[in-house]
This record gives C-alpha cells, sequence and structure tokens, in this order.
C-alpha cells in the first residue's frame, strides 16, 4: 500500500479529500456546537441556583 | 405506560444524558469501520477509478437527509395529536443535523459530479430535490427561530413540516417530471449491477454510523433545548450536572 | 354585486361562512381599489423588464415566456398574501372571526376565495396580453390562461398557510417568502411545463391536469391546516 497513491486517488484527490473533509468537519463543528449548547444550558441554569442561594442567604 | 413516563422532559432529559454516550461510541466505532471498508478494502471501480469513494458519504447523507424529516414528520404528528412539548423539542433537535446533512448531500455529489460527469452542479431530479428539501429544513428553522413565544413556535414548526412532508412527494415527482420534460443532464448514478458486496456493504455501515450519529446529537442537543426552557423548574435545579459542579465551587 | 350580510335573525347556516368571509374580503379589497392594481401592475412591470434586461430576440423571448410569466404571477400572489390575514390580525377582527358561529375553516376558505378573485383571477385575465409581447400564439396564450386559472388557487392556497403562520412575527413576509416558495415549485412546473409542452407540439392536458389535481386536493385539506395555523397564531 503506497500512500501518496492512496491520497492522490487517481489524481482526483481534491474531489475525494473534499468531500470526507467537510464531512468530518461539519461533523465536528456540529459536535462542538452541540457541546457548547448544553454546557452554557447547564451554567445558565448553574447560575440560577447561586443567585437564588445568595437570596436566600441575605 | 412506561413509554409516556419518558415523554416528560424531566424524566427524559437524564435518559437521554444515559443513552448519549453509547450511541456516540457506536457511531464512531461504525464510522471508523466503514471508512475503513470504503477507503481500503472495497475495491477500485472499474469506471470511474477511486473517485467513486465519495459514494460511501454521500449516498448516507443523502439517506439521511430525507430520512430525518421523515423523523421530523412522525415528531410533528405526535406533536400535534398527542400534543408532548417532548415531540417539539425533538423536531428542534433534529432539524440541525438534517439541514448538515442536506448540505452534505449536496456538497459531495457537486465534488462527485464534476470528476465524473464533468460539472459541479447538473439540474438532476435528484440533486435538485435535495435542494428543495434543504429550503424546507432551513425555513423550518427559521421559523421557530422567529417566533419568541415557544408554545407557539412548536405548534407552527410542527403544522410547517407536516405541511412541507404532504408536499415533499409531489415535488419530488414534479422535479422528477419536469427533468424529463426537458431531457436535461441524462446523469445517471446508478452503478449498474455490478457493485461490489464490499462497496454495499461499506455503505451500509456508513449510513448505521450517520444514522447513530444523529441519534446521539439529537438527544445531547434535545438536552440543551430541555434545560433552556425549563430554566426555571424545580427539577432543573436537582440534576448531577448541576449540583455537582455548585459543590466543587 | 349585491352582498346580503347576515343578521341574527337570520339565523345563518355554517356553510356560509365561505361567503360571509369572502364577500367582506372582497367589498375591503374594493374599497382600497389602489391597492388592488398594486399586484396587477407589479405583475405586469416585472414581466416587461425581462425583454430590456435580456434583449429583444424574439426566439430568445418566446422561449423563455412560460418561466417567465409563472414566475412573476407566483410573485406577485407572493406580494399580497400579508394582505389575506395581517390587518385583520392586527385590529382584532381575526379573533372576532374565530369565535364567530362560523367555523374557522370555511371563514378561511372564505378569505382565499376573496385573495383569489383579487390576485389569481386578474393575473389570468392579463396575462395573454403580455404573452403577446413574448410573440406567444393564441393555442399558447390559452393554454397560460388555462394553467394560471388552475394554478393560481393553489398559490393562494399554500400562501395562506404561509401567511397565517407568520403572523406578527418580525421580518414576517421575508419569512412567509421562505416557507412558501419552496411549496410552490411544483406549481412552477406543471404551470410552466402546460405553456412548454404546447410550445413544442404537444398536448398540455397532462400539466393542466395535474394541476387540476393539486387544486383539488388542496380544497379539500387546506382550509383546516390554515384554520389551525390562525388559530396557533392567535393563542
Amino acid at each position: 500500500m503506497n500512500w501518496t497513491d492512496f491520497f492522490s486517488m487517481d489524481g482526483r484527490g481534491f474531489y475525494v479529500w473534499g468531500s470526507f473533509g467537510a464531512f468530518l468537519g461539519c461533523i465536528v463543528i456540529e459536535i462542538v456546537l452541540v457541546r457548547l449548547r448544553i454546557h452554557g444550558a447547564q451554567a445558565a441554569v448553574r447560575e440560577e441556583v447561586v443567585v437564588q442561594r445568595l437570596q436566600e442567604r441575605q | 405506560m412506561s413509554l409516556f413516563k419518558y415523554s416528560a422532559p424531566s424524566s427524559f432529559y437524564p435518559l437521554a444524558g444515559r443513552l448519549v454516550p453509547w450511541f456516540g461510541t457506536l457511531a464512531f466505532l461504525l464510522c471508523v469501520a466503514g471508512l475503513y471498508i470504503g477507503l481500503f478494502v472495497a475495491p477500485e471501480d472499474f469506471q470511474q477509478g477511486e473517485v467513486y469513494r465519495i459514494i460511501f458519504i454521500h449516498v448516507p447523507a443523502a439517506w439521511m437527509a430525507m430520512f430525518i424529516y421523515l423523523v421530523m414528520a412522525f415528531y410533528a404528528v405526535l406533536a400535534l395529536i398527542y400534543q408532548t412539548r417532548l415531540s417539539s423539542m425533538m423536531m428542534e433537535a433534529l432539524a440541525p443535523t438534517g439541514a448538515i446533512f442536506t448540505a452534505l448531500a449536496l456538497w459531495t455529489g457537486a465534488l462527485w459530479g464534476r470528476p465524473t460527469w464533468g460539472t459541479y452542479w447538473a439540474w438532476d431530479a435528484r440533486m435538485t430535490s435535495t435542494l428543495i428539501l434543504l429550503f424546507l429544513y432551513v425555513g423550518y428553522i427559521a421559523l421557530i427561530n422567529a417566533i419568541e413565544d415557544k408554545k407557539r413556535s412548536d405548534k407552527a414548526g410542527a403544522l410547517l413540516v407536516l405541511v412541507g412532508s404532504v408536499n415533499v412527494p409531489i415535488i419530488y415527482f414534479s422535479v422528477k417530471w419536469w427533468n424529463t420534460l426537458h431531457q436535461g443532464a441524462s446523469v445517471s448514478l446508478t452503478q449498474g449491477n455490478k457493485m461490489a458486496a464490499t462497496m454495499l456493504l461499506g455503505m451500509l455501515v456508513m449510513a448505521l454510523a450517520c444514522w447513530m450519529y444523529t441519534i446521539a446529537v439529537s438527544l445531547c442537543r434535545v438536552r440543551a433545548i430541555i434545560l433552556e426552557r425549563e430554566k426555571n423548574a424545580q427539577w432543573v435545579r436537582n440534576i448531577r450536572e448541576v449540583n455537582d459542579q455548585l459543590k466543587v465551587t | 354585486m349585491s352582498v346580503v350580510l347576515p343578521t341574527a335573525e337570520m339565523l345563518p347556516t355554517p356553510e356560509r361562512g365561505v361567503w360571509v368571509a369572502a364577500a367582506r374580503d372582497i367589498k375591503l379589497a374594493m374599497r382600497s381599489k389602489g391597492e388592488l392594481a398594486q399586484a396587477l401592475v407589479f405583475f405586469v412591470i416585472v414581466v416587461s423588464l425581462f425583454p430590456l434586461a435580456i434583449g429583444p430576440e424574439t426566439a430568445l423571448l418566446k422561449r423563455i415566456a412560460p418561466g417567465v410569466v409563472w414566475v412573476c404571477a407566483l410573485l406577485s400572489v407572493l406580494l399580497t398574501l400579508p394582505r389575506m390575514f395581517q390587518q385583520d390580525y392586527t385590529d382584532g377582527t381575526l379573533e372576532q372571526l374565530a369565535l364567530s358561529r362560523y367555523p374557522l375553516p370555511l371563514l378561511c376558505a372564505g378569505k382565499m376565495v376573496a385573495h383569489w378573485l383579487t390576485t389569481g383571477l386578474p393575473v389570468a385575465v392579463v396575462a395573454p396580453l403580455l404573452g403577446l409581447q413574448f410573440g406567444l400564439d393564441s393555442r399558447e396564450l390559452m393554454v397560460v390562461v388555462a394553467g394560471l386559472l388552475l394554478g393560481t388557487p393553489v398559490l393562494t392556497m399554500l400562501g395562506a398557510v404561509g401567511a397565517a403562520l407568520t403572523l406578527g412575527v418580525r421580518g414576517g413576509s421575508i419569512l412567509m417568502a421562505l416557507l412558501v416558495l419552496p411549496l410552490y415549485i411544483p406549481v412552477l412546473i406543471f404551470g410552466a411545463g402546460a405553456v412548454e409542452s404546447t410550445m413544442a407540439g404537444l398536448d398540455a392536458v397532462a400539466n393542466l391536469s395535474l394541476l387540476g389535481a393539486l387544486a383539488l386536493s388542496g380544497m379539500v385539506g387546506v382550509p383546516f391546516a390554515v384554520a389551525f395555523a390562525v388559530k396557533i397564531s392567535l393563542d
């Protein structure tokens, strides 16, 4: 197995890797965005709890 | 009924949290296996050469694009009949992933078309209907984001997807009709009947990987949506992710 | 046209809701004739822009005529869609209608009838004049008119769903276009296809019957979808 041949894909590497790259890129970006979103949502809840506890203490 | 128990956001949230890693791992393993089969095991296509390997992501993406809209239509029916909030949240969680797969199907189709048919874009029936499907996803996302009131955006979104899903077969038929009338780009994606078994296997494994990925990512997103909407509910304050961190700080 | 608005003693039957709503909307439209003419003028102007943009070559103009006429008809219907509910929504009439003795789907059907009579029908009537500018012959002009008569009701119906869903939403009109335009594609294809197949010497019946089928099946389901959308927006 020759890696140069593998990456060149008959000289059409641009098309093949452009597709696979976009696919992986989209998935990675989506995963990052979803993680940011859920962590943000959890942080927002946490913040509310903290605010509430502070208010109760006063 | 135990199933209905989980249609309450408060009990679905932890369940989804437990399921996400399983589906995520499954998606990862299947993706690795599928890519291995697709890139290393499957033989070169005797007509197209190596470039045909785009099929291993193009076809699964196109399948998921349609399948996710179908699932959304199913949830739309549930949302309208049983008025379950969770169904609408699932629709909202699925739509971005569906739109991404649709865009990927178009993108990979274009990159495949260039070396095989000599053009990035042909007004082929399948490509055109996929483009329209992307418009439908975008319309749904735009509508639910434009309406501030969640109760209203849930119902409006469900109705839109339902109307859209009734129209999808008509759109598909009309585009096909239009394509035959114009005798346009006579492109054919059919690989004939000579498709090797390993090619089919690779495609199926990748499709399964995409399916598992969709489940994992939409469950994760629906958890975020649940938290965003139920921010003020009491049960949200008692969930593990919130309390564990609070004890530390 | 004399319109008898029902009074309490007349004990209106529910089916009359269609005519009550239609008559009311038509009366309102007649009162503001400027608005009524706007869609039509828009249609005429936009169609006339194409020869200016593309050049006066008769063969080319004839080739693009079906598409141009249909896209412009579609846009003029789209432009007038907010008229169907927006005014009634802001001044509270829509809420009154929803609470009235008439079933809401029938009232919505009436509103759609009125909308079609004030946009689709006029567009279909002027279309032959514009078709002449593009060098269509009389047989093709007849197909244009037949197609528009069958197709514009579908445009009104699908548009009504979009208009009702986006009532009172920020940036509603552009959003409505986004929702409605993809759904308009089959009508566009069958409508323009009918004219094109006539130009190619084929029969337009297949395309026209598909348009008719869309219109008929729309009439069965769409009023309920529109009524539901109105209810969602009023909640």
